[in-house]
């Protein structure tokens, strides 16, 4: 269902998810250094944060987060 | 680094602005610096080159080389059926035919990674509608193309959302002098003055079934229509398919690779749909023959690509790594063996690749003196192809409002109770205690706009009912949008442009009284080139969306469709198969 898991133990907190995510979901926190998934339901799973993560500490399911409506 | 008066200040000058960073938008900005303008700002709605359906192109460009014989193909493109059956536009089609070979080598140029052959020439294979196609390594080419703009020296505003234009006097009708939007971040108002405006700023998928492509809510046909220009082609728009339970792009490449099509029954329909391309056949040819099949009880569809070879599977982990990854995770791909088939279901498009827009001559330049359209934001005949003419137009687009640029030699005052006007508009969402969440809206649209009686096989008393329920979200729940923070902020302003959108396309579809390639009405079952050789265009006057329909300029065209009704081949084809419509 979209974006699942940042793993922090992998996470150098470099912000390119937060830079580079299409609809803004991921955002950083400003106490810990690291991101989190803040707007869940907007993620497209569209695998951007996941390809461009340096560290690979980023899982995307390609289940859809919101609720899609089909043609029949 | 290019001069700007006031790029720390809430106002930002300009002479060219560009509203769109995908690849219409940065070949804007790339050509309008070529042309000698010195301040080009381009702004984009996340981080650029990353934000737009670009940066998930699916690694394939119809392409048209210098060899290639232009005349079939415009004969071949201005008369068939899934072409749109002659709706094309004769001046468009012979410039893309011309421009697409430029731009694909220009990109090359630009360090855009193209499979070739062991000689360097750019490989070509076969896709659906028998066209060939080049291919790119998907995610690679917008990198290329965004550090040309960051080369170009190009101002880049990102994480901005533009909502409105700024016209002349603040009269809707007027010359384009710039345009307001806001941080998506911080929520913080930017303004711009500009001498040129390019709407570049895509189009709309609704936020709907398909990938990679829910940033793209009708933003800049949205600001063109409350700005007062004129916008057509919306009946045009376009379906899709991907699978039913998970968001994937990449058919070309799935069929040029020969995955096939079945109904539930194990029968490959797409061999009586389209008897000649079969399962190559246009997607809209897909998506209506899909809904036949699922109307007479044969439903759902599956599109099976198990018999790939290891090769086949390398050939699209190579062009398609995004994708790779989806099919893996949904148990589809293991290894180098495709190991299930997949539930396909149509997914309607909206007005991205062929479809509604801006109206733009071939010099981009809309209705209104100093706004340029490119890309997805303009009105797009359909016989091309999305990608490459979104490249064509965006550097037509940018040439000719660089041109239009110098020759103004001031920046036009901006009307401030516009800017007023329009930043209530823009936050209206924010000021208010609570309110519907812009989920709901979205989900609303949906409901009423995506069922396959309305979109897909349409008929007057369900899009009238579709419309009804789309009005009443405008009237009823747009004014109660809310916004808790920035980010709501532009996903309320994203559903209010969704909202529009699907206004412009139900009224278009009510309007045209006929079946033609993706606007099939079962009470109107003939594609009439009798009476239907038109354009179905409209104009917000006072704030009421009037429609016409102009006929096509066909004493110009150098191929004009016979003069005559028939039933559209879909339906005839349904009946054969033993489907009720009617």
């Amino acid at each position: 269902m979209g974006i699942r898991k940042i793993a922090y133990d992998l996470c150098s907190g470099c912000g390119t998810c937060v830079e580079y995510c299409p609809l803004d979901v991921i955002r950083m926190n400003e106490e810990t250094g690291k991101p989190f998934i803040m707007y869940l339901s907007d993620c497209m799973a569209c695998f951007l944060c996941e390809v461009e993560c340096p560290e690979e500490a980023i899982y995307v399911s390609p289940d859809r987060e919101r609720r899609a409506v089909l043609p029949w | 680094m290019a001069n700007f008066g006031n790029s720390n200040g809430e106002v930002l000058e300009t002479d060219v602005l560009i509203i769109g960073g995908g690849i219409s938008g940065s070949l804007a900005a790339i050509k309008a610096r070529e042309a000698g303008v010195e301040r080009v700002a381009l702004v984009s709605k996340g981080k650029l080159g990353k934000d737009s359906i670009s940066t998930f192109a699916a690694g394939v460009w119809i392409a048209f080389f210098p060899e290639d014989d232009k005349d079939s193909l415009y004969r071949n493109f201005a008369l068939s059926d899934v072409h749109g059956g002659g709706l094309y536009d004769d001046e468009w089609l012979t410039v893309f035919l011309e421009d697409n070979y430029k731009r694909l080598k220009e990109l090359d140029q630009w360090g855009v990674e193209w499979e070739k052959t062991p000689d360097g020439k750019f490989r070509r294979k076969e896709c659906r509608w028998a066209l060939k196609q080049a291919m790119f390594h998907g995610p690679q080419l917008m990198e290329a193309v965004s550090k040309k703009v960051g080369d170009s020296e190009v101002k880049i505003v990102g994480h901005t959302m533009i909502t409105n234009l700024l016209t002349e006097g603040g009269r809707s009708g007027n010359r384009v002098i710039g345009a307001v939007g806001f941080d998506v971040r911080t929520g913080k108002e930017r303004v711009f003055r500009a001498k040129a405006t390019v709407a570049a700023a895509g189009g709309c998928g609704y936020k709907a079934r398909f990938a990679c492509h829910k940033m793209d809510t009708g933003d800049g046909v949205a600001m063109a229509y409350r700005a007062g220009a004129k916008l057509g082609r919306f009946d045009e728009g376009k379906i899709h398919t991907t699978a039913a339970k998970f968001d994937t792009h990449g058919l070309n490449m799935f069929v040029g690779l020969g995955g096939k099509f079945l109904n539930a029954e194990g029968d490959r329909f797409m061999f009586d749909y389209d008897p000649e391309l079969k399962d190559l056949a246009g997607m809209t040819t897909l998506a209506e023959a899909s809904a036949m099949e699922v109307r007479a009880g044969r439903g759902p569809i599956y599109l099976d690509m198990t018999q790939f070879t290891p090769n086949n599977v390398k050939e699209m982990r190579t062009v398609l790594p995004h994708v790779s990854v989806i099919l893996e995770r949904s148990g589809i791909l293991i290894g180098d063996k495709i190991v299930n088939k997949i539930e396909w279901a149509p997914a309607y498009y909206g007005t991205i690749g062929m479809s509604g827009g801006i109206m733009a001559n071939t010099k981009c330049e809309t209705s209104l003196p100093g706004l340029y359209a490119c890309g997805d934001a303009m009105a797009r005949a359909k016989p091309t192809a999305a990608l490459p003419m979104a490249a064509v137009t965006g550097a037509r687009a940018g040439k000719f409002a660089a041109e239009y640029a110098k020759k103004e030699m001031r920046l036009v005052d901006m009307n401030e109770q516009q800017v007023k006007e329009w930043r209530h508009f823009a936050t209206a969402p924010s000021e208010k205690p609570y309110g519907i969440h812009p989920d709901h809206i979205i989900i609303g649209v949906h409901e009423a706009l995506l069922p396959y009686g309305v979109t897909i096989i349409a008929r007057e008393d369900r899009l009238q009912k579709a419309l009804t329920e789309v009005e009443r979200i405008r009237d009823e729940e747009i004014p109660q949008l809310f916004a808790s923070d920035p980010h709501y902020l532009r996903i309320s302003n994203e559903a209010r442009n969704m909202v529009l959108s699907a206004e412009m396309y139900l009224k278009s579809r009510l309007f045209r009284k006929e079946s033609r390639d993706s606007s099939l009405r079962e009470d109107y079952p003939y594609t009439d080139n009798v009476n239907w050789l038109k354009t179905i265009v409209l104009m917000n006057e006072q704030d009421k969306m009037q429609l016409n329909a102009e006929d096509l300029p066909l004493e110009r065209y150098k191929v004009v469709p016979k003069r005559e009704k028939y039933i559209y081949p879909v339906f005839e084809i349904a009946t054969r198969r033993g489907v009720k419509w009617g």
